[in-house]
């Protein structure tokens, strides 16, 4: 049996079709970068008009690059939170409507825990208890789970989220939408000369970004000719000694046996070697999605409605906008 | 049986005609219905009309003007509708269903109004056949009536229509109708759906950018 999965929280219109195990037998993403790029970020008001012109289409295409019929689909999962309620509201009220004439129970799904099982696509698993550091353009935190259902929240971003510090910097460089992965890019090739802060590294597992974001801005203001690779560079350097750090402290506190880092900064070549070297010194597993469902995508709003389903929590979607991490 | 749909105003509304007979409508305050309320309404149509979604033949949804979200909620609705049950859907504008009852009360050309940012307006032009629309400030409006017009009826934005009103020079008649009706809605349904020749494309609201 198959789970349908769709995904309209922020700028990406996405369906998808995925078994209790994670094999993703389909899956469809609409993006807009195109559009929020002149904005350097994502505009609401454009999201929405685009996801209600893409979703039936999104919906469509995944149906038809599978060969299983509708009798093979238990239930339509829905993200219907945290996000945009503007883009939210139309994957849910569509995922409702398609639930009535399909005769299907419609789940609304958290977001939240769709990253959390991104780790988990493609039969990898997540070996618990874990270490959770999710790290996207909309969200930043650390959280431990004892097991697959138990979540603690140990600490998030008090400003920007680091994908948001990676686009306005990029922002800055003039570079296009998203930034990520130009900036990792040329990080690369450059040498970390610049001292930018490393706000409250010292401060237990909170973040904050807006200071470092700042300090980008200031250099920026303060020399004539910037060399775009080394700001690159020393701007990656403190984003990752900060993200590193905390996941050392985490680690420390808490004893885990996979540290699980999920959300689009994911893809961060930077930030997957610096884990590999945490997880070889502990010896402990590593669990990363395969780079394709580090972003926003429905396959993991596919595989977390299984965990509804077996915990039989049928959640009648609404949208809301702020949802938090340990809710359903 | 073909299943009307309005959220684009300060109302939520589910018609229901059936061999073109109205059997069913109802309109319900927006903020009691929420974001999934026309979920909620069109179930209890069924429920009430002894109809199943096999019954439904085809759909009309209201594009709008209106509130920018509570639009799209009516429209992702029956588009996943259309597309969940293989049925027609066709989108009919906020501003026809005032004209359409305007125009049948009153007989003469019809101008729906609504609110938009910046001192704007949506401004649906109706002649009893087709829809025009204009979007731009009440003094462009005004001009552009008082030229192409000796007599009109306003629908629409209540404040809106009283300040139009004292810039028209020709004979206008101020209408009662500030909103869609359900009625109008469900007895319409038939004809918008077979009249449009937008189907198979599937509805989108209207903006200001789809405006020109
Ligand atoms: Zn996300």
């Amino acid at each position: 049996m198959y789970v349908l999965g769709i995904e309209t929280s922020c700028d990406d219109t996405a369906a998808a079709i995925v078994n209790r195990e994670g094999d993703v037998l389909s899956s469809v993403i609409i993006n807009q970068n195109k559009i929020h790029s002149d904005f350097g970020g994502v505009y609401p008001e454009f999201a929405s008009r685009a996801h209600i012109q893409n979703i039936i289409p999104t919906i469509n295409q995944t149906l038809k690059d599978t060969s299983i019929s509708m009798s093979e689909i238990s239930a339509i999962g829905v993200t219907r939170g945290p996000g945009l309620i503007g883009s939210l509201l139309i994957g849910v009220n569509t995922a409702l409507a398609l639930g009535m004439g399909w005769n299907k129970p419609v789940i609304g799904i958290n977001h939240l825990r769709g990253h959390l099982r991104s780790a988990e696509l493609e039969r990898n698993e997540i070996i618990y208890p874990a270490m959770m550091l999710l790290v996207s353009g909309g969200h930043t935190f650390l959280a431990y789970m004892p097991s697959k259902f138990e979540i603690k929240l140990l600490g998030e971003t008090r400003d920007d989220s680091v994908g948001e510090a990676y686009d306005k910097v990029g922002r800055m460089l003039g570079l296009d939408f998203p930034a990520g992965p130009i900036v990792d890019r040329l990080a690369k090739s450059g040498t970390a000369n610049i001292t930018f802060p490393r706000p409250l590294i010292n401060q237990a597992l909170e973040f904050s970004f807006s200071g470092l974001k700042s300090a980008v801005a200031r250099y920026l203001a303060s020399i004539e000719t910037p060399v775009t690779e080394d700001i690159c560079a020393s701007f990656v350097d403190a984003v990752m000694e900060i993200l590193i750090v905390k996941c050392k402290r985490a680690l420390k506190k808490y004893s885990c046996k996979s540290l699980v880092i999920v959300g689009g900064v994911a893809a961060s070549p930077q930030l997957r070697e610096g884990a590999k070297e945490i997880c070889d010194e502990r010896g402990i597993k590593l669990c990363l999605p395969p780079l394709k469902w580090s972003t926003d995508n429905a396959a993991m709003i596919g595989l977390a409605t299984w965990d509804y389903i077996d915990k039989e929590m049928y959640i009648t979607p609404t949208p809301i906008s702020r949802l938090p991490l340990t809710e359903f | 049986m073909i299943l009307g749909i309005s959220t684009s105003l300060s109302q939520f509304t589910v018609a229901i005609n059936h061999d073109g007979e109205l059997v069913y409508h109802k309109q319900s305050d927006r903020k009691l219905s929420g974001h999934t309320g026309i979920y909620e309404l069109v179930k209890e149509a069924l429920e009430a009309s002894e109809m199943t979604t096999a019954d439904i033949e085809g759909i009309v949804v209201d594009t709008g003007p209106g509130g920018t979200s509570s639009v799209r909620t009516g429209v992702s609705f029956a588009n996943g509708l259309s597309y969940s049950l293989d049925v027609p859907v066709v989108g009919v504008s906020s501003a026809e269903l005032m004209g359409i009852e305007a125009h049948k009360k009153y007989q003469t050309p019809v101008i729906s109004l609504f609110k938009s940012i910046k001192g704007n307006y949506y401004c649906g032009f109706y002649d009893g056949e087709k829809l025009d629309f204009k979007f731009t400030n009440l003094d462009t409006i005004s001009t552009y009536i008082n030229e192409e017009y000796t007599d009109i009826v306003l629908a629409g934005h209540a404040d809106g229509i009283t300040k139009l009103a004292n810039l028209l020079t020709i004979n206008k008649t101020i209408s009662n109708i500030h909103k869609v009706n359900s009625i109008t809605l469900g007895e319409n349904a038939p004809a918008l759906l077979t009249n449009s020749n937008k189907y198979p494309i599937l509805p989108i609201p209207l903006t200001e950018t789809s405006i020109t």
